[in-house]
C-alpha cells in the first residue's frame, strides 16, 4: 500500500522524475534517488564515451591522455573482454592482452572470488621502455606504450622489466602447432607451413599476416588500447563488449570526460602505486 | 621450392618426348571443364575494392540471442560486436558472442547432407545430395504416417527459438509433437509462474534502459535502478549469461543501493557481487521458501511499518488466496517424519536447509520490508529438482503477496510482457484439424492435438509443447489415456532433432543411447533419426540423416528473449550460406515439396511455397502479431488508445496514430512490423515500458485475468457453472477417464492439486526418509553448474576453451601432444596429425569439491576419481579441491565433460578425464508433473582411481 | 609429341583432378581417369599408372559406393575429417574461410574470372585446381602470352603448394582405399612437377 507521504513527494518532483533521474511518477512506486556515483543514470556510458572520444580526436595527439578505468564492483567475471580482445587482435594461444585474474579468497563459507581485469597499465613512468636496446617499444604521443614489431629483436628485456606481467612473448604458437610443423618434418619439405598461419590482424593500423619467423612472431606483444580502433573513433574492444559495463575509456585531459570524473573519486586506486610507475589504468574498488 | 633444386633436370627434357594423352584427353575435355567464368573488368574491379559493411543481427551462441553487429569484409564475417540499440544487451556481448566467428568458420561444421552407412553410433556416413537426403526422409515419413499415423513423428527444435518453420511443417504434416529443449530443462522452475500468471519466468526489473512515456507525451529512455533487494536462489545470471542485462543490471542495482542475496550450494560468480551468500543444502529451496512464507504470515503486522510485510493490494488482482493460505496452513500442525518438527517452522527449515533459524528469519524479514524486491530462482538449481514445482509456486506467492510483482524495481514475468511473435507461422491451426483413428476396432475422431503423447498420455499437465518423458517413449511407445483417443497406441518412429544434443543434455546418456539403438529384429525401433545442426555433436552420431543447417550468420529469424517489455529484433542474413547448408525456411520448403511430390495428402502448395515464396514472407507473417500484448500499465504506453486493447504494429505507426481501432475485437491495429522495417530501424522494434501490468487483467494469461492462487475452481457465468484454473482442464480429463497419471499417483494424488501442495524430492537423504539410509555409503549430493561457454556445442570454439569458470572448468590439462581424432573407418580414428596443448592452456570440466572433503578422502587437487550412484551409474573426472562449495556437495559442469563426439575438437580429447553429469542421472524417475529428468537429485560415492 | 599436345595434357590433368576432388566423383570421371593414358615419356607416367591401377576395369556401383563412403570420411564430414580440403585449415589456424580463401578469391578476380556458384569456398582444392585448369586452357589458346603461366606458377607456389603438400600427406596417411592413396601421391607429385615445368618454360620460352 502506498504511503501518502511518498505520494506527495512524488507529485512534487514529477519533473525530475521524468528527466529520467529518478523513478517515473507511479502511484505505488517507492522513491529512490539515483546514487551519486551512478554513471548510468543519464545516458548509456558507451554513448557518452564515444562522443568524448570523438571530441578528443579533434585535439592533437599530444593534447590528449588516454586512460582506462576499470570498476571492480561492476566486473562480473565473464571474461568477455578477454575474448573480445583475442578476437579483435587475432591473438594466438598463449597470448592474452587482457586476462581477467580470478582469485579465490577466504575459507568456506567466508569465501569469494576476486576478478581483476588486467590490461597493460600504460605507465607514465614505464619501466619497460628504457630497457629496450633498440627503442622498439616506446610511449607514443598519446601516452600509449607501443611495440614496433619491425624493430623488436625479441630480447624480452621489457618482459622482465614490467612489474605487471603485461607483456608476453610471441613464440609463434598456433592452434595448429605440431600439426603443420610436424608434417613439414616428416615431409622434409620446406614448403609446408611457409605461409600465414593465422589471420591478419590490424594492430597499430597495419595489416600484418602471421607468417613463420616474421613479426609479430618472435616479438613481444602487449595491449595497445586498440589504437587502431581509437583512430577510427571507436572505443577499445574490451570497453564496448563488457557486459557489466565495468570498463571506461577516455581522455583524462578533458575535464568533462567520464574518465576524468571517475578518477577523481575517492575509491580509485592503481596497481603497485608504490613503484611510482604512474599507471594510466585506474581501478574503482 | 623443389624446382630450385633440379632446374636442369627438367630443362634437359625434350618437349617432344613428353607424353600427350590423345583421344582420352579430348574425351575428358568435352565433359569436364574448369568451372571458371570470365567477368567484366568493371565487375572485377568492383569486387576487388575492399568492401566492409556492418549488419545488425541476433546471436545464437546461446539462447540468450543478444543483439549483435557483425563486421563483414569482402563477404567474410570478421568480427562480432554488440548492437547498442537492443536493450537486452545494449552493446555488451559475452565471451561466447565475441567468439562466434570460430563457430561459423569452424572446420568441424556440418557442411553437407549425410546418410548413415554403418550402425547408429559408429559415425559412418555417406555424403549425399539434398535431394537424396530429403527422398530418404520423405519416404519414411510417408510410410510411418500410413502405418502408424503422423503422431509417430517428433520434431524437437532444441534450444534456439527460431524454430517456427520446422514446427509449421511438422504440424502441417499432421503430428502434434513439435517441441523444444524446454521440454527437458527446468520445467519445474516455470511451473509456478504458469499456474499463477499463465507466464514462465520471474526476473527482476533491471533491464535498462527502458523506454517510458513521459507526462509531456514524449518517450524517454529511463536508466534508473529502483530495486532494493534481489534474492537469487539457485540462479547465476553472471555465468549463465542467459539474461544478458542481469549482469550489469545486478551490479548497477547494487551500486544504487540494492541488497543482493545469493542462495546456492556453490559460490557462483553472481555470489561474488552479493551482500550475502547462503550455501543452502542441495534440494531444499522449497523448504526455505516455505519457512519464509510462514514467517511472513506469522509476523506480518499492518500497524507496524517494520512488520508490514504483506502488501494487501495484491488482493485487487488476485483470487483464491484464502484457499491457498488454508492449505498452506494445514501443514503447520503436521510433523515432519525426518526431523520431528512442525512443517515450515524456522527450526524445521533450519534442520533441512542447514541455514540457521535466525538467518532464515532475517531473510524473510528482509524480503518482507525491503521493497521493491525480486525473488528469482534458477535453472540448474530449482529447475532441476523433482519437487522444484513447490519452490517455484512458493517463490511466486512470496513475490505476489509482498506486492513486488509489476512494481518499478520489483519482479516481472518476462513471458507475459515480451512481444508476441510467430502467429500463423507457428502452424497451430494445423493441429486443430480433425482426424480419425481406429481404437479397439472402433473409429474415433478428434483433433490432431488430442493425439499428443504427453497431454493425453502420462503427463497431461506437461505444458508448453513439452515432451518431457524422453527417451522412455522411444522404447515403450505411447498409450493415450485421456481425451477422445483414449487407449490409442502408437510407437515413436521418427525423431527429428534440430540444434539440440539430448544424448548429453537430456537425461541419462546411456539411456538415450539405448533408446536410439534399440532394435526390433533388424530394424531400429525409432526408424528414422534426423539431426539438423551446424556443429556435429553426440546425438548426430546416432542419426540416419544429417542435415547442415546454415549458421546463425547465414539465416533469418526473430529474437525476443526475456525482456521487461515488448521488443523484438531481427536475425538477418550476414553472409552467404556456406557449403551446402540451408536455412530453416529452405529446409521447410524443400521437405514440404518432397512430401507433396510423393503424394502426402496434408502438405499443400498454398500453405507453403505459394503462401511464403520468400524467406522474408515467412518472417513477415511471424511479425504480424507483434507486439500483441494488452495495452496497459502505468505510465500507459499510448495514452491515446484504450486500455487493455491489443496493440499490433510498428512503434512508429502506433506513435503516429496510423491505426484502425476495432472496438469489438479490442485491437489497435497499426502497420505490421516487417523484416524491412526492422532493417531500417537498427534491427529492433521497441515499444514503451509500463508497470502495474497486472491491474485490471492487463497482461495476465489466466482464465480469470487475475493472479490465481487456485488452479481448479468453479465459476458461474451466465447461469452456467464452469471449471477454471490451470489444472482444471487436466483434472476434467482425468475424471472423464477415471485414471490417474502414474507419476502423481506415486505422490498419493488422484488429480492435480487445487491449490498449494507439498511433496519431497527424490535421492535426498536430508528431506526424504527413504534415502536417509543410503547417506552413509553415498555421502555426496551432486549438482551441476553452467560453464560460461559450455553450451553443448560452443565448446568446439578454441578461444573459449582457455577460459576457466567458477572452479568447474579449469586448466587441468597436462602438457599433452595428442593425436587428432576424426571419424574413421571404424568409428573415431587418429588422423595422423598431432595437436599440442601446452600445460595450463586448455580447460576441462572438473569435479568441484570442498577442500575439507578432499582431505578426508585423502585426495589432492587434480586427482582422478570415479563417482558412482546407488543405481550403479558412473562417471570420472579430476577433482578440484576448493573452498567455494558446501562440504558434502559435488558440482559438475553440465555438458562439460565426457564428450565423445570428435566434432567437438579439443574437448573430445580430454573425455577420459572429464565428467559427464548425465552419466549419473536417474533414468527411471521423472519429475512428477512435467516428466522432466532429475538432473539435480543425485547421490554419489567417490573412489580415487 | 608437340608442345601443344603437352599443354593439352596439362589442361586435361587439371580438369580431371578437379573432378576427382569434387564430391561425388562421377562414373564418367572415373572412366576418364582409367582411360587417360599418359605416354611413357611423361615424367609422372608411373604415378599415373599407379592411380589408374587402383580403378577397377569394371567400375561397378558397389565400388563407387565404397569410394563415396571413403571420400565422405576423408574429406566431407560430418565433424572433423582427416584431410579437410581447404587451404584455410592448414594455413589459418584450423579455421575455414580465412585469409587464404580471401586471397584466392582476390587472385581469381584479378585475373577477371570467378568460380561458378558451387557452394565450395574459393580455397577448396577443387576450386583451386579448377583455376589452374582455367589458366592451362588460357595457356593453350594464348600460346605467345606468358601471363597464364606466370599466374599459374605464382598461384601454385604461393597459394596451393604450401598446403596441398600437407593435405596430400594427411590424405595418404588416412585413406584406406588405394584410389585415394594414389590420388594423393599423384596430386602432390604433379603439382611439384608442374611448378618445375612452369619455371623452366618461363625461363626458357619467354625470356627471349
Amino acid at each position: 500500500m502506498s504511503e501518502p507521504k511518498e505520494a506527495s513527494i512524488l507529485t512534487k518532483v514529477a519533473s525530475e522524475v521524468f528527466a529520467g533521474v529518478i523513478a517515473p511518477a507511479l502511484e505505488n512506486a517507492p522513491l529512490i534517488q539515483a546514487a551519486e556515483d551512478d554513471v548510468l543514470a543519464k545516458e548509456d556510458v558507451l554513448v557518452r564515451m564515444e562522443r568524448e572520444l570523438k571530441r578528443a580526436l579533434k585535439k592533437t595527439p599530444a593534447e590528449r591522455r588516454w586512460v582506462m578505468v576499470i570498476d571492480l564492483r561492476r566486473c562480473v567475471g565473464c571474461h568477455a573482454c578477454t575474448i573480445a580482445c583475442v578476437a579483435e587482435n587475432k591473438l594466438p594461444p598463449g597470448i592474452v592482452y587482457r586476462p581477467v585474474l580470478t582469485e579465490e579468497i577466504g575459507k568456506y563459507p567466508n569465501v569469494t572470488y576476486r576478478f581483476l581485469p588486467k590490461p597493460c597499465m600504460q605507465c607514465e613512468n614505464a619501466p619497460c621502455t628504457p630497457v629496450c636496446p633498440v627503442n622498439a617499444t616506446y610511449t607514443n604521443e598519446e601516452g600509449v606504450i607501443v611495440v614496433d614489431y619491425d624493430q623488436c629483436i625479441g630480447c624480452r628485456a621489457c618482459i622482465s622489466a614490467c612489474p605487471y606481467a603485461s607483456r608476453t612473448f610471441d613464440f609463434g604458437l598456433n592452434y595448429t602447432d605440431k600439426t603443420i610443423d610436424g608434417l613439414a618434418m616428416t615431409l622434409g619439405s620446406k614448403q609446408a607451413g611457409k605461409y600465414e598461419t593465422a589471420g591478419a590482424a590490424f594492430e597499430y593500423g597495419e595489416r600484418r599476416e602471421r607468417k613463420h619467423e616474421q613479426s609479430p612472431i618472435g616479438n613481444v606483444r602487449k595491449c595497445h588500447f586498440c589504437l587502431h580502433r581509437i583512430k577510427e573513433g571507436i572505443l577499445p574492444a574490451c570497453t564496448t563488449t563488457c557486459i557489466g559495463r565495468a570498463t571506461f575509456f577516455g581522455d583524462a585531459n578533458d575535464p568533462d570526460s567520464l574518465v576524468s570524473e571517475l578518477i577523481a573519486k575517492p575509491n580509485v586506486m592503481r596497481l603497485k602505486e608504490d613503484l611510482g610507475t604512474e599507471p594510466r589504468v585506474y581501478y574503482l574498488v | 621450392m623443389s624446382a630450385s633444386t633440379k632446374p636442369n633436370a627438367i630443362s634437359r627434357r625434350d618437349f617432344l618426348k613428353l607424353g600427350a594423352a590423345g583421344a582420352a584427353s579430348a574425351l575428358v575435355l568435352s565433359k569436364f571443364d574448369h568451372g571458371f567464368r570470365p567477368i567484366s573488368s568493371a565487375q572485377a574491379k568492383r569486387a576487388l575494392q575492399q568492401n566492409v559493411r556492418y549488419v545488425n543481427t541476433a546471436c545464437v551462441m546461446c539462447p540468450a540471442e543478444c543483439g549483435i553487429r557483425v563486421k563483414v569484409e569482402d563477404g567474410i564475417a570478421s568480427a562480432i560486436y554488440g548492437n547498442i540499440y537492443v536493450p537486452m544487451n545494449t552493446n555488451g556481448i559475452c565471451a561466447k558472442g565475441a567468439a562466434g566467428i570460430q563457430m561459423v568458420y569452424n572446420v568441424n561444421r556440418i557442411k553437407y547432407p549425410m546418410i548413415r552407412v554403418g550402425e547408429r553410433g559408429e559415425g559412418k556416413f555417406k555424403r549425399v545430395s539434398w535431394d537424396e537426403a530429403l527422398d530418404y526422409i520423405a519416404d519414411r515419413l510417408i510410410e510411418y504416417k500410413k502405418k502408424y499415423g503422423a503422431e509417430s513423428v517428433i520434431m524437437d527444435a532444441g534450444d534456439v527459438t527460431d524454430r517456427d518453420p520446422y514446427w509449421y511443417l511438422f504440424r502441417a504434416f499432421g503430428t502434434p509433437h513439435v517441441t523444444e529443449h524446454g521440454a527437458i530443462c527446468d520445467t519445474p522452475r516455470r511451473h509456478g509462474p504458469k499456474l499463477f500468471f499463465g507466464g514462465k519466468r520471474v526476473e527482476p526489473d533491471i533491464m535498462r534502459p527502458v523506454l517510458v512515456r513521459q507526462p509531456d507525451g514524449s518517450l524517454k529512455n529511463d536508466y534508473s535502478y529502483r530495486t532494493k533487494l534481489i534474492i537469487y536462489a539457485g540462479w547465476n545470471p553472471f555465468t549463465a549469461t542467459r539474461i544478458n542485462y542481469e549482469s550489469r543490471g545486478t551490479v548497477e542495482a547494487k551500486l544504487n543501493g540494492a541488497k543482493i542475496i545469493v542462495i546456492d550450494p556453490a559460490l557462483s560468480n553472481t555470489a561474488t557481487k552479493a551482500d550475502q551468500w547462503i550455501p543452502i543444502r542441495v534440494g531444499t529451496d522449497a523448504d526455505l521458501f516455505a519457512a519464509m512464507l510462514r514467517y511472513i504470515l506469522e509476523h506480518h503486522d499492518d500497524s507496524n511499518p517494520l512488520r508490514r510485510y504483506i502488501d494487501w493490494s495484491f488482493l485487487d488482482y488476485s483470487q483464491g488466496w484464502e484457499e491457498f493460505l488454508a492449505e498452506f496452513k494445514s501443514w503447520w500442525n503436521k510433523t515432519d517424519p525426518i526431523n520431528g518438527k512442525p512443517y515450515f517452522t524456522l527450526e524445521w527449515a533450519a534442520q533441512r536447509t542447514d541455514i540457521p533459524a535466525e538467518k532464515i528469519a532475517e531473510l524473510a524479514h528482509t524480503f518482507g520490508i525491503l521493497k521493491p524486491a525480486a525473488l528469482v530462482w534458477g535453472m540448474n538449481g530449482i529447475g532441476h529438482h523433482y519437487n522444484g514445482y513447490i519452490a517455484s509456486i512458493l517463490g511466486v506467492a512470496l513475490n505476489v503477496i509482498t506486492g513486488n510483482m509489476e512494481v518499478p524495481g520489483g519482479a516481472i514475468d518476462t513471458e507475459l510482457v515480451k512481444s508476441d511473435k510467430g502467429g500463423k507461422a507457428k502452424g497451430e491451426d494445423f493441429v486443430k484439424r480433425e482426424v480419425t483413428r481406429v481404437i479397439n476396432g472402433q473409429e474415433v475422431s478428434g483433433k490432431i492435438e488430442e493425439l499428443h503423447m504427453d497431454y493425453y498420455g502420462d503427463w497431461p499437465a506437461a505444458w508448453d509443447d513439452v515432451v518431457g518423458d524422453y527417451p522412455r517413449r522411444f522404447l515403450e511407445g505411447v498409450t493415450l489415456r485421456y481425451g477422445p483417443f483414449r487407449d490409442h497406441q502408437y510407437p515413436i518412429k521418427a525423431f527429428f532433432i534440430r540444434t539440440g544434443n539430448p544424448v548429453i543434455t537430456g537425461s541419462n546418456t546411456q539411456e538415450w543411447i539405448k533408446a536410439l539403438t534399440a532394435k526390433d529384429g533388424d530394424e531400429y525401433r525409432v526408424g528414422l533419426v534426423v539431426y539438423i545442426d551446424t556443429p556435429f555433436l553426440e546425438t548426430g552420431l546416432y542419426a540416419d540423416v544429417i542435415l547442415p543447417e546454415a549458421s546463425y550468420l547465414e539465416r533469418m529469424s526473430l529474437s525476443d528473449i526475456y525482456p521487461s517489455h515488448q521488443l523484438i529484433y531481427l536475425r538477418d542474413f550476414v553472409i552467404d550460406k556456406l557449403y551446402e547448408s540451408k536455412t530453416q525456411y529452405d529446409i521447410m520448403i524443400a521437405l514440404a515439396k518432397k512430401l507433396y511430390e510423393k503424394g502426402d495428402p496434408d502438405i499443400k502448395p498454398e500453405d507453403f511455397w505459394e503462401k511464403y515464396p520468400t524467406e522474408e514472407d515467412f518472417w513477415n507473417e511471424a511479425l504480424k502479431v507483434a507486439p500483441g500484448r494488452a495495452h496497459c500499465g502505468v505510465p500507459l504506453p499510448y495514452p491515446q488508445y484504450p486500455v487493455n486493447y491489443k496493440l499490433i504494429g510498428t512503434p512508429d505507426s502506433l506513435e503516429a496514430g496510423k491505426v484502425t481501432i476495432d472496438d469489438e475485437k479490442k485491437v489497435v491495429q497499426g502497420e505490421y512490423v516487417t523484416v524491412q522495417w526492422l532493417r531500417e530501424h537498427n534491427g529492433v522494434a521497441i515499444w514503451p515500458m509500463s508497470w502495474h501490468r497486472f491491474n485490471n487483467g492487463g497482461v495476465l494469461k489466466t482464465a480469470s485475468k487475475k493472479v490465481e492462487f487456485v488452479w481448479d475452481y468453479e465459476v458461474e457465468k451466465d447461469g452456467e457453472k464452469k471449471r477454471q484454473g490451470q489444472y482444471a482442464k487436466y483434472n476434467k480429463l482425468i475424471e472423464a477417464a477415471g485414471e490417474t497419471p502414474f507419476a502423481i499417483r506415486e505422490l498419493g494424488w488422484e488429480k492435480y492439486a487445487k491449490t498449494f501442495y507439498w511433496f519431497e524430492t527424490l535421492w535426498n537423504p536430508y528431506t526424504n526418509p527413504e534415502y536417509a539410509k543410503l547417506a552413509e555409503e553415498y555421502p555426496f549430493q551432486l549438482i551441476s553448474g553452467r560453464v560460461h561457454h559450455a553450451m553443448s556445442g560452443t565448446q568446439l570454439v578454441d578461444w573459449l576453451g582457455r577460459i576457466p569458470t567458477e572452479d568447474l572448468w579449469e586448466p587441468f590439462n597436462d602438457d599433452r601432444t595428442i593425436d587428432e581424432v576424426i571419424i574413421g573407418e571404424n568409428g573415431p580414428t587418429p588422423s595422423g596429425r598431432k595437436v599440442h596443448i601446452p600445460k595450463g592452456l586448455w580447460c576441462i570440466g572438473v569435479i568441484q569439491m570442498n577442500t575439507a572433503d578432499g582431505r578426508k578422502l585423502g585426495l589432492r587437487k587434480g586427482d582422478l576419481v570415479e563417482l558412482e550412484t546407488p543405481q550403479g551409474f558412473k562417471t570420472r573426472g579430476k577433482v578440484n579441491l576448493v573452498e567455494t562449495i558446501r562440504p558434502g556437495v559435488l558440482r559438475l559442469p553440465l555438458g562439460g565433460g565426457g564428450r565423445f563426439s570428435p566434432g567437438l575438437g579439443l574437448t573430445y580429447d580430454f573425455r577420459d578425464i572429464s565428467p559427464n553429469a548425465n552419466d549419473l542421472t536417474d533414468p527411471s524417475h521423472h519429475s512428477p508433473i512435467m516428466g522432466m529428468p532429475l538432473y539435480a537429485d543425485v547421490m554419489v560415492k567417490v573412489k580415487k582411481l | 609429341m608437340s608442345q601443344r599436345d603437352y599443354l593439352e595434357t596439362r589442361l586435361t590433368i587439371y580438369a580431371l583432378l578437379r573432378q576427382l576432388f569434387q564430391y561425388p566423383i562421377g562414373t564418367e570421371a572415373l572412366i576418364a581417369a582409367r582411360e587417360l593414358s599418359l605416354p611413357e615419356t611423361h615424367p609422372l607416367y608411373r604415378e599415373w599408372k599407379n592411380l589408374q591401377s587402383s580403378i577397377p576395369a569394371d567400375i561397378n556401383p558397389d565400388w563407387e559406393e565404397q569410394l563415396r563412403i571413403e571420400m565422405t570420411r576423408l574429406l566431407e564430414g560430418p565433424g572433423r575429417t582427416p584431410a579437410p580440403p581447404y587451404a584455410s585449415f592448414y594455413l589459418d589456424g584450423m579455421r575455414l574461410m580465412g585469409y587464404p580463401a580471401r586471397r584466392a578469391q582476390q587472385t581469381y578476380l584479378e585475373y577477371g574470372v570467378l568460380p561458378e556458384a558451387s557452394g565450395l569456398p574459393a580455397d577448396h582444392l577443387a576450386t583451386e585446381l579448377g583455376f589452374l585448369a582455367y589458366l592451362a586452357e588460357q595457356g593453350l589458346t594464348l600460346e605467345s602470352d606468358p601471363k597464364p603461366f606466370q599466374v599459374s606458377l605464382a598461384f601454385l607456389q604461393e597459394q596451393v603448394q604450401p598446403w596441398v603438400t600437407s593435405f596430400c600427406v594427411a590424405l595418404e596417411n588416412a585413406a584406406q582405399e588405394a584410389f585415394f592413396i594414389r590420388l594423393a601421391q599423384f596430386t602432390r607429385a604433379y603439382l611439384e612437377e608442374d611448378a618445375t615445368w612452369l619455371q623452366t618454360v618461363l625461363a626458357n620460352e619467354y625470356t627471349h
